[in-house]
């Protein structure tokens, strides 16, 4: 699972966890399950206590600095939504002593694409690379003509994987292609 | 036009259940990372309503303490109603169910893995792992059974473990159509080499006046 997504989980899980225990709490008291802890049906929802502690101001700058903390993370948690591992540089040469090369991971993805799209079975080529600079996972979403054959797709997406991996002097990069079918 | 139908379907195949490759397991293992649902809709959802929430009533907030209050919120009608609502109203009850059933959408979403939106396929290359989605396996599975002579029209949809193709023929002898669709569909989809082979089931409607 991605950090993303554990991300979301666990967001999930706790405001689902506390919208249970208010409900619960509220429910229990609504029945007079336990009116020695929760306290009585009959009293109204908002007493004389938090009334209280409504008119000092004080009250009201805490209230307002502990909602803006909550709205902050709330828009944190939609800012990660877009977050990504995308590699946008290659390292070549990982021997530190003789220097590093690198390349535009652009300049690979795009070569890849353009082999995929010079078939006459595939339409369109979309390539990504994600994860570690010099190990990277390519992510490959292929759509082939509706005409095509599917085996020949695939045969020719496999061909262009080995030139591009030879390209990379990276015999075993991991990849994940998605075969599409075109309209 | 008066229709009937008639249906052919693919046995089960009992084969590649029980071999399970180390290579295959990766490729599962990949495929269901990379396209499990990363829940991302109610994520969004929940924070949005979080963040507008917490901002209104914050702002309320402050400008209360400055004497100026906005009136974003009907605060003093909010007040009213919680110094005169008993726990016990039907209104605090409905609230309190309202929000147990949330909380517990919210944990079932949180809990329970979801969909992997894409399929496995063989792949003939060790790291390489090639899937396809159910959208685009439906649209393989109707263009097979238009190509097929005596179909008009046909709609896929990809279940669990089975694709269902739906023909529409102008035929009004469509006998043994039923078989060619599905043979044709089978073969298409045999080509892609799909890691759990699903059964083929084909229903065609065809004239009968």
């Amino acid at each position: 699972m991605n950090r993303t997504a554990r991300g979301n989980r666990i967001g999930l899980a706790i405001v689902g966890v506390l919208l249970l225990l208010a409900g619960v709490a509220a429910l229990i008291r609504a029945l007079e399950v336990m009116p020695g802890v929760l306290g009585s049906a009959d009293a109204p929802v908002i007493e004389q206590p938090l009334q209280d502690l409504a008119d000092q101001p004080w009250f009201w700058v805490v209230l307002a600095i502990v909602l803006i903390v909550i709205a902050v993370l709330a828009l944190r948690w939609i800012g990660v939504q877009a977050r990504s591992d995308a590699v946008r540089r290659l390292r070549l040469e990982s021997d530190t002593r003789v220097g590093s090369i690198s390349m535009p991971a652009d300049a690979a993805t795009g070569a890849l694409e353009d082999d995929l799209e010079s078939s006459p079975y595939l339409r369109h080529a979309e390539a990504g690379l994600g994860g570690g600079p010099s190990r990277p996972r390519l992510r490959l979403s292929v759509t082939m003509e509706p005409t095509a054959e599917p085996a020949a797709a695939l045969e020719r997406t496999h061909e262009a994987l080995d030139r591009y991996q030879q390209a990379m002097e990276m015999p075993d990069a991991p990849a994940v292609v998605q075969l599409c079918v075109g309209r | 036009m008066t229709t009937t139908e008639q249906t052919a379907a693919t046995e089960p195949s009992p084969a590649d259940r029980t071999g399970h490759s180390e290579d295959e397991q990766a490729v599962r293992r990949t495929v269901t990372r990379q396209y499990r649902t990363r829940r991302t809709v109610p994520a969004v959802i929940v924070a949005l309503l979080i963040a507008a929430a917490s901002i209104v009533i914050a702002i309320e907030a402050i400008s209360r303490l400055f004497d100026q209050p906005l009136g974003l919120l009907p605060v003093e009608a909010l007040g009213d109603l919680g110094r005169e609502t008993q726990w016990n109203d039907p209104l605090t009850v409905t609230v309190a169910i309202v929000a147990i059933l949330l909380g517990l959408l919210l944990l079932v979403l949180a809990l329970t893995p979801g969909r992997v939106r894409a399929r496995p396929l063989h792949s003939a290359r060790p790291g390489v792992a090639v899937a396809v989605a159910p959208g685009d396996l439906e649209r393989l599975a109707a263009q097979a059974a238009e190509a097929v002579d005596g179909v008009d029209h046909a709609r896929a949809s990809a279940g669990n473990g089975r694709v269902s193709v739906r023909v529409d023929s102008p035929l009004h002898d469509a006998g043994g159509l039923d078989e060619q669709v599905q043979q044709a569909v089978s073969e298409r989809l045999d080509q892609l080499g799909l890691l759990d082979e699903p059964q083929v089931r084909v229903s065609v409607r065809h004239r009968e006046d």
